[in-house]
């Protein structure tokens, strides 16, 4: 049963690594310009670079081939474990993405672990007491910071810890202190949305008869929630949770801009606005096979919590 | 109760944070400086990315380039060149030594030239080099198979750099680059930051401070919170409207510098209306560029008369500029067959109204609204335009094919500091009749003339007379509209003394840097 949920997913995996590597090359051939004139553009800090240079470029990137047979090289270099190299920066693929990885890992996490400890307390908190104050103040909450767009709330946070305050470094990256502004950055709009599926999901289970059986029972209301309720009302957001780990590599892009972090949305940026084909390719790659397999966790988890599917399923 | 332990606790904390400051002021005894830019460095190597590790300080070049953007000797002393321009003698300076103690030779310089020029070949191809040979230890002869005034530019470009023998392995691969200048290269991380201390034993001006970071941070606002909080020093590349929060604060000093980048229109020289050069002209006249620079660009940037900003060597500085002047635009336009026939406020000739194409990009933020602007100022005249702002590769591609009346770009002039290379792409029939970036199928006999004289001599002083009468053709014939110059604007702290900006960004000089 696992097994084939595995199997499946990987499989999977293959499929939507064919897609999304096409999409992006197609996208990439065909957006204007010449892509060895580009390289050289942003590798020489000049509009018009030499002719003979960018026509040696060109067919060092063999662009004149059509792009579909650009397409097939590139996808057999692949199967042979060769990812290529950027022609910015002259080093591997490989190296550019294990540089880049770790610093947007890290930054998922934390955001992750952020939007964990704030939202799951708030939402029990507002379930527990509804239309209370707490209850009212999460809804507010929830939707100013649906609403705030991320580059203003990363300014915002950037502005009272890093400047006003000056307890937290306002950029670039080194230790975990580094990671905490653009986690909390990257957490806002997940930490709304967490919050009030947590409230919803708190709201329904406690008004299960399994709940009111245990509270007949005379269990304490704190038991009945800690033991039975919150287990149950967990899961949903659970699972959230995890499609939104892949969400937030997404966001990374933004935030590791402003915050001069050396992760892998800024390498995107930088290959897409450069063309460097490669190391896009291997981004778009690295990102489709990090979704995968979070959404391969978040149903093994699934599974694991919830025995009604496992029953069903057997 | 609770309040009282509350209390407690917040002062204890300060106590801790109070301690913590005061730790921190005890290690700054060796002085660091902080400096944040965009620019990323590409590679480790200098050969390959020499534009960053040139500009910090840490390796050099044969030739320098002072702050008029001429050259001037940096490792080489003194060079000549023979009559027929072909053989080029460097003698280098004495007692020069890289970071690892080696000294510098010709033997060195020699190899470490070579290499350069095949790992940057897309930038050194153009010089045409047929050896290099180390006649003594101090002399550097470099042999070309034709004449090449502009090869002490080329060799100022920071992937020319000497690097010592030891930077490489077998396989020619860098290891870490050891160079000859004030700072020495310590650490890097890509997309981060660039770590260097200070060579005690440089040739020339020994730096103040002990320690450069130069921190990569590509966001403009990011680098404004950085330099609030105090952790740079100096942050370069800020736009007008940032700077100026900083000018009236005495805790800053704003600093601005024109570069060698233009913003001009180029028109389409190949069909009507601009084939005739009363109507170039005309708007020439039309075009109101002090509003420009004090509406659009907030005051930062300086109009432009001729090519180069006038603080140029190579500028011709005594190009009048094209004034402000409507009825003088309107007559030219009168002469060349343009006039407002039906009265609908658009000339027109021959039936046919004046309405232009004009192009621009958004890449440079500021082009699309200096476009706005100056489509308004046409209208006065009675010019009537469609703007379209499309990215880069878009509108050069619309270029290229001729389809556009009116280009605005931001044009970089000094791709290496002689003008040679812009003269060539972008005023040379050669460059102007396929893609330049500059005149458009413009073509101008006495231009090309000019221009062939002054890369056939090595006399600098000739070639300057040379290019100061193609200046001024230009700007008469007007192939080319020129608006303003960039203008540079980096904002330091108020204790940092000697920073100074270079019109060609060719270096920072850091090591006249001192922290007060």
């Amino acid at each position: 049963m696992m097994r084939a949920i595995i199997l499946n997913r990987l499989f999977q995996m293959i499929q939507v690594m064919i897609g999304i590597s096409l999409i992006t090359f197609t996208v990439i051939s065909l957006s204007p310009g010449d892509p060895a004139e580009i390289t050289l553009r942003a590798t020489l800090g000049t509009e018009s670079p030499p002719k003979e240079a960018v026509a040696k470029l060109h067919e060092e990137m063999g662009l004149d081939d059509p792009w579909h047979i650009r397409y097939l090289k590139w996808a057999s270099r692949i199967v042979h474990g060769d990812l290529g190299y950027s022609y910015q920066t002259k080093r591997s693929t490989l190296d550019e993405i294990a540089h880049a990885l770790p610093v947007t890992f890290c930054l998922a996490s934390f955001s992750m672990l952020f939007s964990a400890v704030i939202a799951i307390p708030l939402g029990i908190a507002a379930a527990l007491k509804q239309n209370g104050l707490v209850d009212h103040l999460c809804r507010l909450g929830s939707v100013v910071c649906l609403s705030s767009p991320e580059y203003f709330v990363a300014m915002i946070f950037m502005l009272i810890g890093g400047v006003y305050l000056g307890i937290l470094p306002v950029a670039g990256a080194g230790g975990i202190e580094h990671f905490i502004l653009p986690s909390l950055a990257l957490s806002v709009s997940i930490i709304a949305v967490t919050m009030r599926i947590m409230r919803t999901s708190m709201v329904e289970t406690l008004e299960q008869d399994y709940i009111r059986t245990a509270r007949a029972k005379g269990l304490s209301r704190k038991i009945v929630i800690q033991r039975h309720a919150l287990k149950n009302a967990l899961l949903p957001v659970l699972i959230y949770m995890g499609t939104q780990f892949g969400w937030i590599f997404g966001g990374a892009v933004m935030i590791e801009n402003i915050f001069a972090l050396p992760g892998l949305g800024r390498l995107l940026v930088n290959s897409v606005s450069s063309m460097d084909i490669m190391v896009v390719q291997g981004c778009m790659l690295t990102f489709a096979v990090i979704i995968v397999l979070i959404n391969l966790f978040v149903d093994l988890v699934h599974l694991y919590l919830d025995p009604s599917i496992r029953s069903q399923e057997e | 109760m609770k309040r009282k332990e509350g209390i407690l606790f917040i002062l204890l904390a300060l106590v801790v944070l109070g301690a913590g400051c005061t730790d921190k002021e005890q290690n700054e005894e060796t002085q660091i400086l902080s400096i944040s830019g965009q620019w990323s460095l590409n590679n480790i190597d200098p050969h390959q990315s020499g534009y960053i590790p040139q500009r910090l300080g840490y390796v050099e070049t044969l030739v320098g380039v002072d702050y008029e953007g001429k050259i001037i000797p940096c490792l080489a002393s003194s060079w000549e060149v023979s009559n027929d321009g072909k053989k080029w003698t460097f003698t280098l300076r004495d007692g020069v030594r890289f970071h690892d103690g080696t000294p510098l030779t010709a033997e060195i310089m020699k190899n470490s030239l070579e290499r350069s020029f095949v790992k940057s070949a897309a930038i050194f191809g153009k010089i045409p080099v047929t050896s290099i040979e180390a006649r003594d230890n101090q002399t550097l002869v470099i042999n070309l198979n034709s004449t090449f005034p502009a090869l002490p530019a080329y060799l100022s470009r920071g992937e020319s750099a000497a690097l010592a023998p030891g930077s490489y392995d077998g396989n020619n691969n860098l290891i870490k680059p050891i160079g000859t200048g004030p700072f020495i290269f310590e650490s890097w991380k890509p997309e981060e930051e660039v770590i260097l201390i200070k060579n005690p034993d440089y040739w020339g001006q020994v730096a103040s401070v002990d320690k450069v970071i130069y921190r990569i941070t590509p966001e403009e606002l990011t680098r404004k919170m950085l330099l609030d909080s105090k952790d740079i020093q100096i942050t370069m590349i800020l736009s007008p409207e940032i700077a100026e929060k900083y000018t009236e604060d005495s805790n800053y000093n704003v600093l601005q510098q024109s570069v060698a980048r233009v913003r001009m229109i180029a028109f389409n020289a190949e069909k009507e209306p601009f084939n005739d050069k009363r109507v170039r002209q005309a708007v020439n006249y039309a075009i109101d560029r002090e509003a420009i620079v004090n509406y659009v660009l907030h005051g930062y940037g300086s109009n432009a008369a001729g090519l180069f900003p006038p603080e140029f060597y190579w500028a011709n500085k005594d190009i009048a500029p094209y004034t402000y002047d409507i009825e003088k635009a309107k007559t030219l336009l009168n002469e060349a067959g343009w006039t407002d026939s039906n009265g609908d406020g658009i000339l027109d000739k021959n039936g046919k109204p004046l309405k232009l194409t004009f192009i621009t990009y958004p890449e440079r933020a500021e082009l699309p609204p200096i476009a706005e602007v100056i489509q308004q100022q046409l209208e006065k005249v009675g010019i009537k335009t469609e703007l379209m702002v499309l990215n880069y590769d878009a509108a050069n591609s619309l270029r290229n094919k001729g389809e556009f009346d009116m280009f605005l770009i931001g044009r970089g002039l000094l791709f290496v500091p002689d003008p040679d290379e812009i003269m060539m792409t972008d005023y040379h029939s050669s460059g102007t009749l396929i893609d330049g970036s500059g005149a458009y199928r413009w073509h101008n006999d006495t231009v090309d003339k000019l221009i062939e004289q002054a890369r056939a001599t090595s006399d600098e002083a000739v070639r300057k007379e040379f290019y100061d009468e193609i200046q001024a053709i230009i700007v008469e014939e007007a192939p080319v509209a020129y608006l303003n110059y960039y203008v540079n604007i980096d904002v330091t702290t108020s204790n940092i003394k000697g920073y100074r900006l270079h019109p060609t960004e060719y270096s920072l000089d850091l090591q006249n840097v001192s922290i007060a």
